[in-house]
């Protein structure tokens, strides 16, 4: 329900030189995170995630 | 415009701002540049920068070394008309077994990179390698012929025989028909695509998936991407011009630009195969690659699309450690597990 405005936003923030990650699963219904939790794209959308917040939190620390 | 003067994207009124590279990947771009993109890419460069590409690809025998691998080259039919096409066999070494005996594997046509004009197939082969190794797939990496001497959609047609010939050999390699999946990573991205649309026209083989890598799929190079990373980074806008005009000569930019050559072109993106879309946020190719997934979508097609912070064009292959381009492969690898368990 939500994909095409994210898909705005995340395409907006580029144009002005922003920084944005952008990930769209396939199949993934609203919330599919807390509905599917064993499943692999569960699995794969939650590493993703960890991964973005480990390479912000690992930036601020290095400046 | 005349034949003389290669066609241009109109320049914006204001320059857009680029989007940062992420901190970590930015000793791997400067690496690659240095490297990859060493002599300007350019119409007077191409043969020169063959040359080069050349020099700093390993052969077969270099990359399969000490790799659970076997390899065989083959030379298969061409599209009609047109010469035969030389392709690379990469299967998973296994203990002999009895003809027949081996249940049928998944199987992978590898499509490599280089602007469509520059590269042979084992450029693309170490992805096929790692796949056989890790997911026990057979591949098939097809040398299909460059621009400009061989305009579009000339290597989109070698590279779709390559398709055809593996669902009609699936027995002798060894693989399932119905589990063929087409990959490539930036020129190899578009032909992917062009695959992709060209099996679903002529009723060809029905293939599980399309992984389309940072692709090269738009001659009009007027995105705000393409405008963002202009004489900037890792493929920019000028290298992409010059592989266009290469691949299109004097129909570049104009109406009769088909979608097996350039893929953004296509006005019907339904029923296609499910697509892998992959590409950085800082590199030419971000917006098209946007596009055409959201087309897809559109068309009630099957995409998933990643878009990675901060990401150069190629940045999962030379800055393999970066945080960013390992959580890339683990979401790619993820996509692999989901598209060969159906």
């Amino acid at each position: 329900m939500f994909r095409d405005e994210d898909i705005d936003y995340a395409t907006r923030i580029w144009a002005t030189g922003g920084q944005a990650e952008l990930h769209v699963w396939s199949g993934g219904c609203h919330g599919f995170d807390m509905y599917m939790p064993d499943a692999e794209i569960t699995r794969a959308a939650l590493a993703s995630r960890d991964s973005w917040i480990a390479r912000m939190i690992g930036a601020g620390v290095e400046r | 415009m005349t034949a003389q003067q290669p066609y241009r994207a109109v320049e914006p009124e204001t320059r857009p701002a680029t989007v940062p590279y992420d901190p970590e990947l930015e000793a791997g771009l400067a690496f690659f540049l240095d490297l990859v993109e060493r002599i300007p890419l350019r119409a007077h460069t191409i043969l020169e920068n063959r040359a080069h590409f050349a020099s700093i690809t390993p052969s077969m025998e270099v990359q399969a070394d000490g790799r659970a691998i076997e390899w065989e080259h083959r030379t298969i039919p061409g599209p009609a008309g047109a010469p035969d096409v030389e392709v690379t066999i990469v299967r998973p070494r296994e203990a002999a077994t009895p003809a027949g005996s081996a249940p049928a594997r998944p199987a992978v046509l590898g499509i490599h990179g280089g602007g469509y004009v520059l590269g042979t197939r084992f450029f693309g082969t170490a992805e096929l390698i790692d796949l056989a190794e890790r997911f026990g797939t057979v591949g098939v990496a097809v040398e299909y012929r460059l621009a400009p001497e061989h305009p579009a959609p000339a290597a989109a047609e070698d590279c779709y025989a390559a398709l055809v010939w593996m669902a009609q050999h699936a027995d002798e390699l060894g693989i399932d028909p119905a589990r063929i999946v087409v990959s490539g990573a930036s020129a190899g991205g578009g032909l992917t695509a062009a695959v992709a649309l060209i099996a679903r026209d002529r009723g060809g083989p029905a293939l599980a998936g399309q992984l389309v890598g940072c692709p090269m799929i738009d001659d009009r190079n007027a995105t705000v991407s393409a405008w963002q990373y202009d004489g900037i980074g890792a493929w920019d806008r000028n290298n992409n011009d010059t592989g266009w005009d290469a691949a299109l000569g004097a129909d570049r930019g104009g109406e009769r630009v088909h979608p097996y050559q350039a893929p953004s072109r296509a006005t019907d993106l339904s029923g296609l195969p499910p697509a892998f879309i992959e590409v950085g946020s800082a590199e030419v190719f971000r917006d098209e690659s946007v596009d055409y997934a959201s087309r897809i979508w559109a068309a009630g097609g099957e995409a998933e699309l990643h878009v990675w912070s901060g990401g150069y064009h190629g940045f999962t292959g030379f800055s393999p450690d970066a945080t960013v381009s390992r959580a890339a492969n683990d979401a790619r690898d993820s996509w692999w597990r989901r598209i060969l368990a159906r």
